[in-house]
């Protein structure tokens, strides 16, 4: 079935099998590492990316539903090569361990900040209540969050 | 998973064609019920019909003393609508603990109702708001909507359009999720209306269903000590690992008074 | 909130970014499944239904002919037996003769891709001849035939895969003499790691003879070392790779078959061959937490001292020995601290069970009796009447001692966690003070820095570094670690900055590469930083020394008057005097040639117990934790809500606070979801298929979300151990060791009621409440009412 879906604002026009699930043409079919693929059935929340503009799960959702959509990855969050403010803050504020998480809860923050500037620590837990993390315990990601909103400093790291 | 063709019909007539038309058909709205069950192989669709462009199933608007809500809202715009929020607070609370952040994007009420999970939300507000489902061809009662586990009154052909949920006096829903996917283990929801108190309770039991000892005391005198000394029946109750029927019987009432003192 | 580091050091104890959180937080970092070969084809494992059966015969015939599919391999293919420990080796890559647990691996595809190989799964047909399965500890320690494995010797239970009974001390005079035992038994449920990332290898064989495995490992070394005998290949032929790993916590510190299986398929088609597990499959690999019944009897003084110990327990093994040899051991030996025992005794039996194994998780073999253990000290305080954290101060094993059971304690900074803890929590005004429903709990730990003897018996050192020196300025470590997550990488590029003096940006670390970078054991027991930080301070000294030589020298002042810091070669003397630390390299490298050092670690052999077991459990240094928890439950439907977690930990040197901190942070979140969610368990036939995984989806297995999980605050103790790098001890494991009791002994204070099985679930809490309610009611338990150091 042809597709035409807009990923990180390029065009790509493909053909896919209906049961090819987002998160695999983006990986395999794209190459678009980036988006992680954790427990399949949509509890992790580690493959998120933006739907038009939402988050959305990519493993939850075949790759025939974007046609047409404006999908962002995490190689699009800055893709001048630079950091969004949001990767600078987890990066400052040791909001990952592994690693492996990240990407999908920059996905999930990236909206959410958009519509909420000035979130407290409750409104963040409930943004992120979808992302599971096994490394952290939560807490410096959600530091990372509310330095990325300008909420918090940071003033630890150095060099 | 087995492969399927996928169909992308532009208004309802045509949705119901491609539906009729197919060996296995199953509708998809947001596909976050769905796709699981493909993926588990729970449903093997040899045609997936979207209903995701279709704008007759969109909009929420308030009509009759009724919040109307179109099929393909999803939870998040249940959650955060003002119109929602403004006439049926207890309504846009309950969409807004469904799942988590995205799956409240993407599912949506027609999707959750008429896959009818015996865990999700919905169910309880349909009920205990004495909403009626809209269909494409025909306005089914909530009373007579659920049918089962994953059975609904719906014909398999139908969609559902839009749900009309009457603005009541007063409502509120109390939840118990299962800590991992969220779903009710049980969700109780409170109403008070012209016509008297509805109490609907979802993940309690294979079907949902409206409580209706806690009704009649709650009509004689709505306060959280008229229900105190009604004792459920567990058995016919589900049962599992992460609570037996007779948890779940106590949870319903301990989930029904919650939600009358949250009624005020 | 951290303590401020005490040291002249510029990099070390000062927080730092995490090197590689750059590619991480741009999704550029590479683990095992985003790497695509040419001409990649893909695996799949066929797995057993049953629980426990003969396999009669397997025909791949039809799987093999399916178009697409390049090999069918079967254990017969493999047929040679591994296991972590050396003792224990009972596994195969495929089972060969007999199935032990639902999910065991029987065949393997190759295919062009996964549905094609899934497909093929289905046509391969096996006959198995079913057996009694054995699904509780119980059942199988008193099985006479159909045993899980063949006894060892004639006439012995197969199901028992090791028995360990030491005592230190005369217990039955030690309790006799006791003012006051307190018995209990304790349960601790099956858990499982839960890494985000599913296991993932890629094997690929070449044309001359060379295998590379790349693979989401803990032990790379290991593999090794397996790959090569299973396989028959050189060693010297074989080659791990290890990317980054995303999140293991012990569940992948050991071979698995995929490992195995993507070598031997691509053995065996030329191709590179992948086998990513599925989320099911990672809940059947398992090697977590194993379920421990437990009873402790513990005596005391008039005083409140404890006189005697007397443990027995019994593990519930699962299909496979794993680790469970070291698993008996621990169950006892890492309970002699931090408080003194003078009489201990443990009888500890591992048996085997028709389950997925268990093996290593986080704080391995003593998380478990930790939590009966803490919880007996509880009653105990109460029952003499003490405030629980005087109880714990008055029995504390002070530093620079011997446990009973001989372990060496160096530094020891138990007694500053618990005064943290006491303080922030504000524990004298509020425990047993706080309306019903509300209470605060303490416990304690300690845990093992890495272990003094490797798994497989030799001499050479556990941890290597090597360090090579550029032209630029640049430094190259090439790092034995295994980078899970915890920060190894970044570790060994602050001890090479703050040794010669360059920015952290300029120090590059290739890690994880077993053709290019020195052996180290592996991300287990706690043992990285302590080892491999003390590896790399020996090469970036060595290097650090030739530096001074060579400067000192164009300068003509002594060697020692050089610093390098900050990107420059400083006289200490005369600070307007330096050099940029490029030329300053230059310099040496003129003088000494090309500028490389090596550095490793070995442990102390000469300090553990003279009995049998007496070397599990000792390691060249302990952790000391104490926690603080806050709980609120609700009795009416048995939520327990835990509010906030005070963690003081005791890591020697936090060489990184803030990968300290976020290590303390990870162990208490992952010790709260033990209390209160997390279960690995099996159906039985009264519901379902025996021995089939509950749920082995993360829809049904509960880990906490970001609105579980409690507020923690960190106190990070520096008690500046003699033997770790810097003077650091470990921070990963023993943090989440009190989290359980105190959660448990905080709900005793909230409500009066015990909670001595796990875990603390809505309705396990509440079968406890009614049981409670109906027995008399539920109160506030009593204030304590002796003061400290007063005898009754």
């Amino acid at each position: 079935m042809q597709i035409a879906v807009t990923v990180n604002g390029r065009l790509h026009e493909r053909s896919v099998e209906p049961r090819r699930l987002l998160c695999d043409f983006l990986r395999d079919d794209l190459g678009l590492t980036g988006t992680r693929v954790g427990c399949e059935h949509g509890a992790c929340g580690s493959c998120t990316i933006l739907v038009d503009g939402e988050s959305a799960r990519s493993c939850l959702m075949f790759a025939v539903q974007a046609d047409g959509a404006e999908l962002t990855t995490v190689e699009g969050l800055a893709p001048d090569g630079g950091l969004h403010p949001l990767q600078a803050a987890f990066r400052e504020a040791h909001g990952l361990q592994c690693g492996f998480c990240t990407p999908g809860i920059l996905m999930t923050m990236l909206p959410f900040l958009d519509e909420n500037p000035d979130p407290d620590e409750a409104e963040i837990r409930t943004a992120l209540s979808g992302n599971l993390c096994r490394c952290t315990g939560y807490q410096n990601i959600v530091k990372a969050v509310l330095i990325a909103a300008g909420v918090a400093t940071n003033g630890e790291s150095s060099q | 998973m087995h492969d399927f063709a996928f169909h992308r019909p532009s208004s309802l007539s045509d949705a119901v064609a491609a539906m009729q038309a197919a060996g296995e058909g199953k509708f998809m709205a947001g596909g976050q019920s769905l796709l699981p069950v493909m993926k588990l192989d729970l449903a093997q669709p040899t045609d997936v019909i979207s209903l995701a462009g279709l704008g007759e199933l969109r909009g929420i608007r308030v009509e009759d003393g009724a919040v109307v809500v179109g099929a393909a809202t999803t939870h998040a715009e249940v959650a955060d609508s003002d119109v929602v929020r403004g006439s049926i607070p207890a309504l846009a609370d309950l969409a807004g603990q469904i799942g988590d952040p995205q799956v409240r994007n993407r599912g949506t009420l027609g999707g959750s109702v008429a896959h009818a999970d015996p865990a999700a939300d919905y169910p309880a507000a349909l009920l205990a708001l004495g909403a009626t489902v809209v269909t494409d061809r025909r306005e089914i009662p909530a009373d007579d909507f659920f049918q089962g586990m994953f059975a609904t009154a719906l014909a398999e052909d139908e969609i559902v359009t839009a749900v009309r949920f009457p603005i009541p006096d007063g409502a509120a829903y109390a939840k118990f999720p299962n800590p991992a996917s969220k779903y009710a283990i049980v969700g109780v929801m409170v109403a008070r209306t012209g016509s008297g108190v509805r109490v609907g309770v979802t993940g309690a039991s294979p079907t949902p269903h409206r409580a209706s000892r806690f009704e009649a005391a709650l009509a004689a005198d709505f306060s959280p000590s008229a229900i105190a000394g009604i004792t459920i029946d567990p058995s016919g109750l589900a049962s599992d690992p992460d609570a037996s029927a007779a948890y779940r019987a106590h949870l319903v009432g301990v989930m029904a008074k919650r939600a009358v003192e949250a009624c005020g | 909130m951290i303590r401020p580091s005490r040291s002249d050091h510029r990099v070390i104890g000062h927080p730092q970014r995490k090197i590689e959180g750059l590619a991480k937080s741009t999704g550029r970092a590479v683990y095992t499944d985003d790497i695509t070969l040419p001409g990649m084809l893909h695996g799949k494992i066929l797995r057993s239904p049953h629980p426990h059966a003969e396999i009669v015969s397997i025909d791949t015939t039809a799987a093999a002919a399916l178009e697409g599919v390049h090999a069918v391999i079967t254990g017969r293919d493999m047929p040679v037996q591994y296991g972590i420990i050396p003792w224990t080796p009972d596994e195969y890559p495929l089972c060969v003769n007999r199935v032990r647990y639902i999910g065991d691996g029987v065949a393997a595809v190759a295919a062009l891709d996964e549905d094609t190989a899934n497909r093929a799964l289905g046509l391969i047909d096996v006959e198995y001849r079913e057996l009694p399965a054995y699904l509780t500890p119980q059942e199988a320690a008193a099985a006479t035939t159909d045993f899980i494995h063949e006894p060892k010797k004639p006439g012995h239970n197969g199901n028992v895969t090791k028995r360990v009974r030491l005592e230190f001390g005369d217990v039955d005079d030690g309790l006799d003499e006791s003012e006051l035992v307190v018995e209990g038994d304790y349960f601790f449920e099956g858990t499982t790691h839960t890494p985000i990332e599913p296991h993932c290898a890629i094997g690929l064989f070449e044309g001359d003879g060379k295998l590379t495995v790349w693979s989401a490992t803990q032990v790379p070394h290991y593999l090794h070392r397996e790959l090569a005998r299973v396989l028959d290949l050189e060693g010297a032929k074989v080659r791990v790779v290890q990317p980054l790993v995303g999140g293991a916590f012990g569940g992948k510190s050991e071979p698995f078959d995929l490992e195995f299986c993507v070598a031997k398929l691509s053995m065996m088609t030329g191709r590179p061959v992948k086998i990513l597990y599925t989320r099911e499959e990672v809940f059947y690999a398992h090697r977590g937490r194993h379920p421990f019944h437990m009873r402790y009897r513990t005596g005391v003084d008039g005083e409140g001292k404890l006189k005697a110990v007397d443990a027995e327990i019994l593990l519930d093994g699962g299909a496979y020995a794993s680790f469970g040899l070291v698993t008996t051991y621990y169950a006892g030996q890492l309970l002699c601290a931090p408080y003194a025992l003078p009489a201990y005794r443990f009888d500890s039996t591992r048996v085997y069970t028709n389950k997925p194994a268990c093996g290593p998780k986080r704080g391995h073999g003593s998380v478990q009796p930790r939590f009966a253990f803490e919880v007996q000290m509880d009653k105990l305080a109460e029952r003499v009447g003490m405030d629980p954290i005087e109880f714990r101060r008055l029995n504390f094993i002070g530093e620079d001692t011997r446990t009973i059971n001989e372990l060496r304690i160096t530094s020891n900074g138990f007694l500053e966690c618990l005064e943290a803890v006491e303080r922030a929590s504000d524990w004298k005004a509020r425990f047993r003070q706080l309306p019903f429903g509300q209470g605060l709990g303490i416990a304690g730990s300690t845990y093992i820095s890495g272990t003094n003897y490797p798994i497989y018996p030799n001499d050479m050192p556990q941890s290597g570094v090597q360090i090579q020196i550029d032209r630029s300025g640049r430094v190259a470590v090439f790092s034995g670690g295994s980078e899970i997550g915890q920060g190894c990488d970044s570790v060994v590029a602050y001890i090479a900055a703050e040794e010669l003096g360059v920015p952290i940006s300029h120090v590059r670390v290739l890690r994880g590469d077993t053709d290019f970078t020195p052996v180290d054991l592996g991300a287990y027991s706690s043992r990285v930083t302590f080892m491999l930080g003390n590896a790399c301070i020996q090469a970036a000294r060595e290097l650090r020394a030739k530096v001074q030589s060579a400067v000192g020298e164009a300068w003509e002042c002594p060697p020692d008057r050089v610093d390098l810091l900050g990107g420059l070669a400083v006289d200490t003397a005369d600070p307007a005097r330096s050099l940029p630390i490029a030329e300053a390299f230059n310099l040496a490298e003129a003088r000494f040639g090309t500028l490389g050092a090596t550095g490793s670690y070995n442990t102390p052999k000469d300090v553990h117990g003279e009995y049998r077991g007496g070397t599990i459990g000792a390691s060249p240094a302990y952790s000391f934790t104490a926690h603080v928890a806050e709980v609120r439950v609700d009795v009416e439907t048995g939520i327990v809500e835990v509010e906030k977690i005070w963690i003081a930990h005791d890591c020697g040197k936090a060489l990184n606070p803030v990968l300290v901190e976020g290590q303390m942070e990870g162990s208490a979140y992952m010790g709260y979801a033990e209390a209160l969610m997390e279960e690995q368990i099996f159906k039985d036939a009264d519901h379902g298929r025996a021995g089939l995984h509950n749920a082995p989806s993360l829809l049904d297995y509960r880990i906490p979300t970001s609105l579980d999980t409690p507020a923690m605050e960190s106190f990070i103790v520096e008690s500046n151990d003699p033997e770790g790098p810097y003077g650091a001890k470990e921070a990963g494991e023993g943090p989440l060791h009190p989290s359980i009791p105190a959660i448990a002994n905080a709900i005793y204070d909230a409500i009066g009621v015990r909670l001595d099985r796990l875990p603390f679930s809505p309705p396990n809490v509440w079968r406890r409440i009614r049981e409670a309610e109906a027995g008399g009611g539920l109160t506030k338990p009593g204030a304590p009412s002796r003061e400290v150091g007063v005898a009754p």
